[in-house]
């Protein structure tokens, strides 16, 4: 480890995984600069780590790992594309591939590790698979699915780097899919139907995880230097149903139980994203062998089942509310308050009021809390919230929130 | 991942499912009323040398009798549950094709079956320490089917990779309960049988077995060989459980006065 800590790298830093991975990274000791980069701004200011807004495919991101002399380049497009359940990000990522590759591998590169972060998807869904998958089990060469392909490419880019490039270390994140305010992965698209239809017959096997403890899991990887591939998968293999119940979504076994892969190929040629991978999840399901990670030291926060339970929130109390004054991310704003030799050291810190009442409350107890509040009340808290303590969860719970209202 | 085998998942105790996608309400109730049925009052099932099974860590249990149609896999875990030193409570390895059919899918899981995966298996033997019972065709007990089908069965392999011992579990009775007549060849090189009831009746097949008197004797265990290569000693172990199961069925056979009164 250099002097000062490890020189930390994070793409797809505005993405809410990304963030919340930037955000774990920064209560790490060991870890002294964190760069966070992506071809949009934040949501809300880093405490410590640097953002740098890059252009589309990230041409410049070479220049900026050199630059800023990074040792670990983590990698979190994919798996922040698959929280939302949204496969866009990856339908072009062939470029922002080859940048993340050539940091990595251009002569006198500074990258001494790569963490790619994908998602258990890169699994598929052959019949053959164990009711529990491992790290162990081999991953096939041409799987099926967008979000598939998209992460065997992303993968194979990051092990071709390494070949590349002797010295070069490789670490193999895959989560499962992550639930919390931004999304939950292909239980998603429960969220995007008025009744989720299942497979008449079955209900599969379901595993997830906090996304706090998924970037929690990624942050810990990088810390403890681990080499090799690492399932990230909260305790707790739910059914389908139940874990439908927990999230309080309706469905229906309405599919028929033969015929969903000709099915799901004609919709993703219709050009519904994820066809395969929904039909995989309710014909098959899966469970994920989450003990080699534990094994390590890591310790998740939250049970599939209290992971679902935190998403879907609880609406039984409300609060009342005083607005407060937004403060959006400005990048001059930070840039000015961090280093222009104008402004006062700490004086950003010492701006935030007083908080007291709902908003002095911990995230968790906050998150409970939103669903039962009107849209005028969630404004203002987003309000407050910003002028405050800026948390991160909070504010895109709140958003989602108000965009379903 | 050998560091990582006794870090278990944590237990939500007041969940009904647990991670196999067994139902605790639905598997008792079944316990309750159609096992219990099965085994005090029609088959009247009798449990010998108990003590043979493990009373701790994994074990499996391979009996004779088995088949498509056969009651005899999930009686012998119910005779465990009953008449065990320590009422230990066993799960039922099938076919994967079953938990790949509509229906059959959620019954059997939620009754507490698992698939016949060796990763899956040796998880459940070695790591959890779990008992579970493999019922064999009584037919396919000579030594080429032992060598070749048996040997290779994911359980056989699962229980030599976890290290954990073979109980033998020889039983009479419960190829009377519903008598294969023949064997019907059916696409991919399968033989679907013909019983009094099966295929003509369909699932209500499974309400015509005939009352045979079902018994059961555990052997003494086997166990794996921990120097050996674990092909040769899934071999081994194979052969060694089909002789002995052959040899004390056809003692049981000769020692029973009448197969509906034992």
């Amino acid at each position: 480890m250099t002097e000062g800590g490890l020189r930390v790298l994070v793409t797809a830093g505005s993405s809410r995984l990304g963030a919340l991975v930037v955000t774990a990274l920064e209560g790490l000791d060991d870890v002294g600069t964190i760069v966070a980069v992506d071809d949009r701004p934040p949501g809300a200011p880093f405490r410590r780590a640097e953002f740098v807004r890059l252009g589309r495919d990230l041409v410049q991101l070479p220049r900026i790992v050199r630059g800023a002399g990074v040792e670990v380049v983590v990698d979190v497009r994919a798996a922040s594309a698959v929280a939302p359940f949204d496969e866009r990000p990856l339908r072009t990522h062939d470029a922002t591939t080859g940048r993340v590759a050539a940091a990595c591998t251009e002569p006198g590169s500074p990258v001494r590790r790569l963490v790619t972060v994908g998602s258990v998807h890169r699994h598929g869904w052959a019949r053959d698979l164990p009711a529990f998958l491992t790290e162990d089990v081999a991953v096939p060469d041409a799987p099926r699915g967008a979000f598939a392909r998209a992460l065997a490419q992303i993968e194979g880019a990051a092990a071709a780097a390494r070949d590349a490039r002797p010295g070069l270390e490789l670490t193999t994140v895959r989560l499962a899919d992550p639930v919390g305010p931004a999304g939950s992965g292909i239980l998603q698209a429960a969220d995007r139907l008025p009744l989720l239809p299942t497979v008449l017959g079955f209900d599969p096997a379901v595993q997830v995880v906090h996304e706090d403890d998924a970037a929690a899991a990624v942050a810990h990887v990088v810390g403890r230097r681990l080499d090799g591939p690492y399932l990230v998968a909260a305790d707790g293999t739910l059914g389908l149903g139940e874990a439908l119940r927990i999230l309080g979504r309706a469905h229906a076994p309405v599919l028929p139980p033969w015929g969903t892969g000709v099915l799901a190929g004609v919709l993703a040629r219709a050009g519904l994203g994820g066809a395969h991978e929904l039909a995989g999840q309710l014909r098959r399901g899966r469970g994920i062998d989450n003990r080699r990670l534990k094994a390590t030291g890591f310790a998740y926060r939250a049970t599939s089942r209290e992971a679902l339970a935190t998403a879907a929130g609880v609406r039984d109390r409300r609060r009342v509310l005083h607005p407060g004054v937004p403060e959006p991310y400005e990048p001059e704003v930070e840039a000015f308050l961090r280093y222009s030799p104008a402004a006062r050291a700490g004086e950003d810190a010492d701006a935030a009021p007083d908080d007291h009442g709902i908003g002095a409350l911990e995230s968790d107890a906050l998150l409970v809390l939103l669903p039962s509040l009107d849209a005028e009340a969630l404004r203002a808290l987003r309000a407050h919230e910003e002028a405050g303590p800026g948390r991160r969860r909070v504010l895109d719970e709140i958003d989602l929130l108000l965009g379903r209202s | 991942m050998e560091e990582a085998r006794d870090i278990l998942p944590v237990v939500e105790p007041d969940r009904d499912l647990d991670d196999w996608g067994r139902s605790a309400r639905f598997a008792a109730a079944l316990d309750r009323t159609v096992w219990e049925a099965a085994h005090k009052l029609w088959f009247r099932v009798e449990l010998q040398q108990p003590d043979n099974i493990p009373s701790a860590g994994g074990g499996l249990l391979v009996v004779n009798g088995g088949g498509v149609l056969s009651p005899v896999g999930p009686l012998l875990a119910k005779a465990v549950r009953e008449d065990h030193p320590r009422r230990r409570d066993p799960r039922l390895c099938v076919d994967r094709e079953l938990l790949d059919q509509p229906g059959l899918s959620v019954l059997l899981s939620r009754a507490g079956a698992v698939g016949a995966q060796t990763g899956d298996l040796t998880r459940l033997l070695g790591d959890e320490g779990g008992l579970l019972v493999l019922a064999v065709r009584t037919d396919r007990l000579h030594d080429e089917a032992a060598a070749t089908s048996l040997a290779a069965h994911p359980a056989i392999v699962a229980a030599t990779r976890a290290g954990v011992p073979i109980v033998p579990v020889a039983s009479i009775g419960a190829d009377d309960a519903q008598p294969v007549l023949g064997r019907v060849p059916a696409p991919g090189g399968r033989r679907i049988p013909v019983t009094l009831g099966f295929p003509h009746l369909g699932p209500l097949a499974l309400l015509t077995f005939l009352p045979a008197k079902i018994r059961l004797r555990a052997l003494s265990p086997l166990l794996p060989d921990a120097d050996a290569a674990p092909g040769t000693d899934a071999e081994r172990l194979a052969l060694s459980v089909a002789r002995r199961l052959r040899h004390e069925h056809a003692d049981m056979r000769r020692a029973r006065g009448s197969r509906w009164v034992g």
